[in-house]
């Protein structure tokens, strides 16, 4: 903890504070019948007396969900028919330690000040806080009279992030129309062109000139003949709009090509493929960065809460079928916390955590929790992700999380028509989360937190998971789909939901309507509050009484906020019969102006450099002692402490699940789920992430599809029958650097997409990653793009996974080595000089792909692993672990190489097999025209050995390594 | 840092048990197609896998929710099979399904008695396990003697993991030699390949008292 002293022990306990009319009796009676458990727990009414040295109560602060309250005021309202209301805290007695201390320790680990208060004695408020009525004020902003200075200004003070360029308009529009704009005017323009809700940057046209020197090192991106891109005189490339010309390009120009399966691409809350005959599935990525380093475990678990919502407000309702979730975050081990190294095994590497940072093993602990508490809540297994660390993401952790749902193919479509009621479902609306989708816009500075507590929430997984029972039960109903439209209500709350949902027919909204936690909520603040758990819905009128029905029978909220459709196609907003806003939607949504921006790439200074890797041979690591550091390497140890943490059975619908093998430790390339559960056809899903090769954005793209692939064909799915999604993470783009990488990786997601037949269904980004500390040092993130796939499973029982199966059988290796050791891991743990890049060939890659993934029909391969992080021996090793067998190497096979290249470059397109001695030949056929080579034999002595090296290992060494980091 | 919770530490806990000895039943040969009642309520999030279960068994299936259960107790007298499903009832506030149990204790105790003494079996695996023992159903009446009137004070409570946290993994099982549990006691004991997943963060078994699990396992009352 970076604390000079420990408590000895704490006694911790349940504090539920309870206000209403009940008496001494009645309370004793839910003491014992509701609030405690009679065989292990006591329960006090009061408080009971000190049991240590000193005390600590947490609490949420007012207005902070307190998700089990509402559970319980329900259960005392049924058990005693009185209504109550309730707040929940922990206590913890703590002994040997004093109370500095002991506050210390609950800022620490037990409390996030940002949500919490912390007691030093027992917090019993005489009552609970509760909002007041507010009169209603409309405020407008006189922008007539601002000139360029006082735009920005205003623009900064008011948390509206717009630039220069966009306030001019919205004065000029202002103008146009004779009057001065409301402040609810302007708060939704701000959430509407924010970089989270239109994705500027990626749509703007982009200018991109590449100062290097073309060289095999250094590849140039050919630029010809792309669409939307114009080659100037110059020599630099006019891009118009970057993610219309790459991603999504290469996805029109794969359905012109014939590819059928694309059922809604680019436009709905999540991309959709056609399943099978009557079923779709969709998937979606969203991250949620900048709430997650303030509050991380709120932070990720609205984030998972958030994405799941988008599913099921994809097309007609989908219902969620598995999770997600990947993080990147700062080494654990490399940051000092506190005054004084207090901790046994700090080594003076260590460097002091920033100001305004938390440290990063209490995020990750905290993410993985969030996760955890959500997604298991949901009843949505989360069953494939992944954990990248690298210290630049010490003041901006990014947590992705990805939700897959499945749905009729008959209800992938949906849109609101005139007349339609505005109809909200969920949880109520208050002042958390105002500014969420501005907040995610900007970059992070040591006092985000004192500045953006309002924008960090806590969700409540309950409320959720009752609105989604009314939702699939309005989707299903006897009458049919109850609703003509859904979307749910995320970054910008109604403001985006309603205009987005009535971009073409406009929409009058009645603020007053909607039901809220407490009072006292301007319109503005209700228009743009960002609480969790809400959805909207279009609803015919004459269907509304019948969802008012489910929703009673469930106990869901509902309410009517307005309706669709107006004459001149705007947006009204009353609060009581009074106007407080009117926008047009075509301004609203085409208002914005087009920008141009410059993007330059020239390599850093550290590429190109072509010292061989391993010249001093003295210096040389025992390739016995370089696999054990690299199993123990964060990013390749073994994840079991997080996935356990999540439920991977629930929902009945999994077949391959991410851990698998004789022990259940074997880390599976990819989850396979049976989306309709009478059905053997399945689904795969896995992710690609190479943020190893951050210094060619193009490479690290064109790797992370590769291995998103790859680790899909192992499995077993169709690589003709793969969609992915995108999502970048990125510093900010108003540098025309990270611009420049920002292009090269979109160059290479439309390459890679096109030379694996990859569809690209939807997508998000987020840029601005950064955090500037309180000496005014920016850390920037590593550019991050996260490529997530699904893949279609013919048959489920042909599945293959990675453990070594058999005695015997022969270890084949797929695909060609080549020697460069540029964001290799033995390269960032021995300080390889080399830093060439691995290049993925988009000509065998796919052939490779293709070719493995008819060895796994024809059931001619034992297992089958993707070999990536940490290179071919790591692969091999990983495999004896899952399937607790041995395996001798005999390396001649390779004799232009050398063991070093052979055993840890981590080359792309690469694949382990193990096949039996009467298949060999039939795999040797059908990998003609393609490198093999047979490097190994299974045994079952439980050891890993290399011929000729006199280099062995234990299965228990070895296991002993790569489960031991991460074993929290 | 040690955090103490005042409770010691058993074994594993048992994913399933039944009631007792009455419950079992021949259930090819005495039902064609029975009628199953599923439970839901908020949270409750296996009620669709354990629906598809049943029906591959070859029952009628109605999943209703515990509040129109609450309203009319007797709806339960017409299934001659129930299942508590999984999930996180109530999002687990307090305690594992813990607002489910003191719900269903308060309202539906005597309406599941009858059932239980009507012979009907009762699954009740992950969260609905937490709910059974805590509303007095589990580990019930010995052998042989009757069923209280009202709902006993549970005698066995399943407390925080010892990880403090959710695990799910699969486990090998042991089945015991003698059970009296309708879903376990045909199954052969020598098959050790049996594995099952766990996926809780509340299922370590604290007994009342030291003799409770002997207890339970002389009278086969240990399904797995």
């Amino acid at each position: 903890m970076g604390l000079s002293d420990s408590p000895s022990r704490i006694d911790a306990a349940s504090i539920y504070l309870i206000q209403g009319p009940i008496d001494e009796r009645q309370a004793g009676r839910l003491a014992e019948e509701l609030l405690a458990d009679p065989v292990m727990e006591d329960a006090t009414i009061g408080s009971s007396p000190a049991r240590g040295a000193a005390l600590v109560e947490v609490h949420p602060r007012p207005g902070v969900m307190d998700p089990n309250a509402e559970a319980i005021e329900w259960a005392v309202q049924s058990m005693l028919g009185v209504e109550v209301q309730v707040r929940t805290g922990r206590r913890y007695d703590m002994h040997g330690v004093d109370r500095e201390t002991a506050q210390a320790v609950a800022r620490r680990c037990l409390a996030n000040s940002v949500i919490h208060a912390i007691h030093d004695e027992p917090y019993h408020p005489q009552a609970f806080p509760a909002g007041s009525p507010r009169e209603l004020r409309t405020v407008t902003i006189p922008l007539d009279d601002m000139n360029n200075e006082a735009l920005v200004r205003l623009s900064r003070e008011a948390h509206f992030f717009l630039s220069l360029e966009e306030l001019k308009a919205i004065q000029a529009q202002y103008r146009r129309l004779g009057r001065e704009p409301g402040d609810i005017e302007l708060e939704t323009l701000a959430q509407t062109w924010s970089e989270h809700c239109v994705h500027k940057t990626l749509k703007a046209t982009i200018r991109y000139r590449d100062e290097t020197n073309d060289s095999d090192r250094n590849p140039r991106i050919d630029m010809r003949g792309r669409p939307g891109h114009e080659i100037n005189p110059d020599g630099s490339v006019t891009i118009h709009n970057l993610l219309k010309s790459t991603i999504a390009a290469a996805t029109n120009e794969l359905i012109a090509d014939g590819l059928d399966w694309c059922l809604s691409v680019f436009v709905d809350n999540a991309g959709i493929i056609a399943f099978d005959e009557e079923h779709a599935v969709c998937f979606k990525v969203e991250t949620h960065n900048h709430p997650s380093a303030i509050e991380p475990y709120g932070g990720a678990a609205t984030g998972i809460g958030g994405c799941i919502r988008d599913i099921i407000g994809t097309g007609l309702a989908a219902k969620p079928i598995a999770a997600t979730d990947i993080f990147c975050v700062a080494h654990p081990d490399h940051w000092r916390q506190g005054p004084r190294r207090a901790r046994r095994g700090l080594s003076s590497a260590q460097r002091d955590l920033p100001a305004g940072c938390l440290h990063p093993r209490r995020i990750l602990m905290e993410i993985v929790a969030g996760v955890r508490d959500y997604g298991n809540r949901m009843g949505i297994p989360t069953l494939n992700g992944a954990v990248w660390f690298d210290d630049d993401y010490v003041g901006n952790p990014l947590v992705y999380c990805g939700c897959v749902g499945v749905m009729p193919r008959d209800l992938v479509k949906g849109d609101p028509k005139p007349g339609d009621s505005i109809i909200v479902l969920g949880g109520r609306t208050g002042r958390d989360g105002i500014h969420g989708a501005t907040f995610s816009s900007a970059e992070l500075t040591d006092v985000h937190a004192d500045e953006f507590s309002h924008a960090v929430q806590i969700g409540n997984p309950m409320t959720e998971k009752k609105l989604l029972d009314v939702i699939l039960a309005a989707r299903d109903h006897e009458d049919g789909c109850l609703f003509t439209a859904i979307t749910d209500c995320g970054a910008g709350g109604f403001s985006s939901a309603v205009g987005e949902m009535g971009e073409q027919l406009g929409a009058e909204v009645n603020l007053e309507q909607a039901s809220l936690k407490y009072e006292g909520l301007s319109p503005t603040e209700i228009w743009i509050s960002e609480a969790q758990e809400r959805m909207v819905l279009a609803v015919p009128p004459e269907r509304v009484e019948k969802l008012q029905a489910v929703c009673a029978l469930h106990a869901v909220e509902m309410c009517e906020l307005g309706t669709f459709g107006t004459d001149d196609r705007e947006l009204v907003l009353r609060y009581d019969g009074t106007e407080v806003g009117r926008l047009a939607m075509e301004f609203l949504h085409e208002g914005r102006p087009q920008t141009t921006r410059d993007a330059v790439w020239s390599p850093p200074a550290i590429r190109g450099l072509s010292t061989p890797c391993l010249a001093a041979g003295e210096n040389r690591p025992s390739i016995r002692e370089a696999l054990l550091a690299l199993l123990a390497h964060p990013n390749i140890t073994s994840k079991r402490w997080i996935i356990r943490q999540y439920d991977h059975e629930v929902q009945g619908a999994s077949a391959v699940t991410p851990l698998v093998g004789a022990d259940g430790d074997g880390p599976s390339d990819a989850a396979v789920i049976l989306p309709v559960l009478n059905s053997r056809r399945g689904l795969a899903i896995a992710n690609g992430l190479a943020t190893g090769l951050r210094d060619d954005p193009y490479l690290m793209a064109l790797a992370a599809v590769d291995e998103c692939v790859r680790n899909l064909v192992c499995v077993g799915a169709d690589p003709s029958r793969i969609a992915i999604l995108d999502n970048f993470c990125w510093p900010s783009c108003d540098n025309p650097q990270e611009l420049g990488g920002l292009v090269r990786a979109a160059e290479g997601c439309y390459d890679a997409a096109k030379a694996y037949r990859t569809p690209f269904i939807s997508g998000k980004d987020s840029l601005n990653n950064q955090f500037t500390t309180e000496d005014g040092q920016t850390i920037k993130i590593p550019p991050t793009l996260l490529i997530s796939g699904i893949g279609i499973v013919d048959d489920v029982r042909k599945c293959v996974t990675m453990d070594i199966k058999g005695v015997g059988n022969y270890v084949v290796v797929v695909g060609a080595t080549q020697e460069s050791w540029g964001g290799s891991h033995y390269g960032e743990v021995y300080g390889c000089a080399d830093k060439n890049l691995p290049r993925v060939d988009l000509d065998l890659g796919p052939r490779i792909a293709g070719t493995m993934h008819s060895l796994i029909k024809r059931e001619l391969v034992e297992s089958v692993h993707d070999c990536s992080d940490g290179g071919l021996l790591v692969a091999i090793a990983e495999m004896c672990i899952a399937g607790g067998l041995g395996v001798a190497l005999d390396l001649s096979p390779f004799p232009e190489l050398s063991p070093q290249t052979l055993l840890f470059a981590e080359s792309p397109s690469r694949f382990v097999i193990e096949v039996s001695p009467s298949n060999l030949r039939a795999v040797q056929l059908q990998f003609a025209e393609i490198p093999l080579a047979v490097v190994g034999k299974t045994r079952g002595e439980r050891t890993l050995g290399i011929d000729g090296l006199e280099c062995a290992w234990t299965l228990d060494e070895v296991s002993g390594a790569w489960l031991g980091t991460l074993d929290w | 840092m040690g955090v103490d919770r005042n409770v010691e530490r058993r074994g594993p806990a048992p994913r399933v048990m039944c009631a007792d000895s009455r419950t079992r039943l021949d259930f090819h040969r005495s039902c064609q197609m029975p009628n199953a009642l599923i439970i839901t309520t908020a949270g409750i999030n296996c009620d669709r896998e354990l629906a598809h279960a049943f029906t591959l068994a070859g029952a009628r299936v109605e999943s209703i929710h515990l509040n129109c259960l609450l309203d009319d107790p007797a709806l339960i007298d017409r299934f001659q099979l129930i299942g508590l499903p999984g999930g996180f009832s109530y999002g687990d506030a307090i305690a594992a399904g813990r607002i489910m149990a003191a719900l269903m204790r308060q309202r539906l105790y005597p309406a599941l008695v009858r059932a239980v003494e009507r012979g009907v079996p009762i699954i009740a695996p992950c969260n609905g396990f937490q709910i059974a023992v805590q509303i007095g159903l589990l580990p019930g009446p010995a052998p042989g003697e009757p069923w209280p009137e009202t709902a006993p004070k549970p005698s066995i409570a399943l407390a925080q993991n010892a990880s403090a946290r959710f695990v799910d993994r699969w486990c090998r099982v042991e089945l015991p030699t003698e059970s009296c549990c309708v879903w376990t006691h045909r199954l052969d004991p020598a098959d050790e390949t049996r594995l099952l997943p766990v996926a809780h963060g509340e299922g370590r078994f604290i007994g009342e008292s030291d003799t409770l699990i002997q207890r339970l396992a002389d009278s086969g009352q240990i399904a797995v």
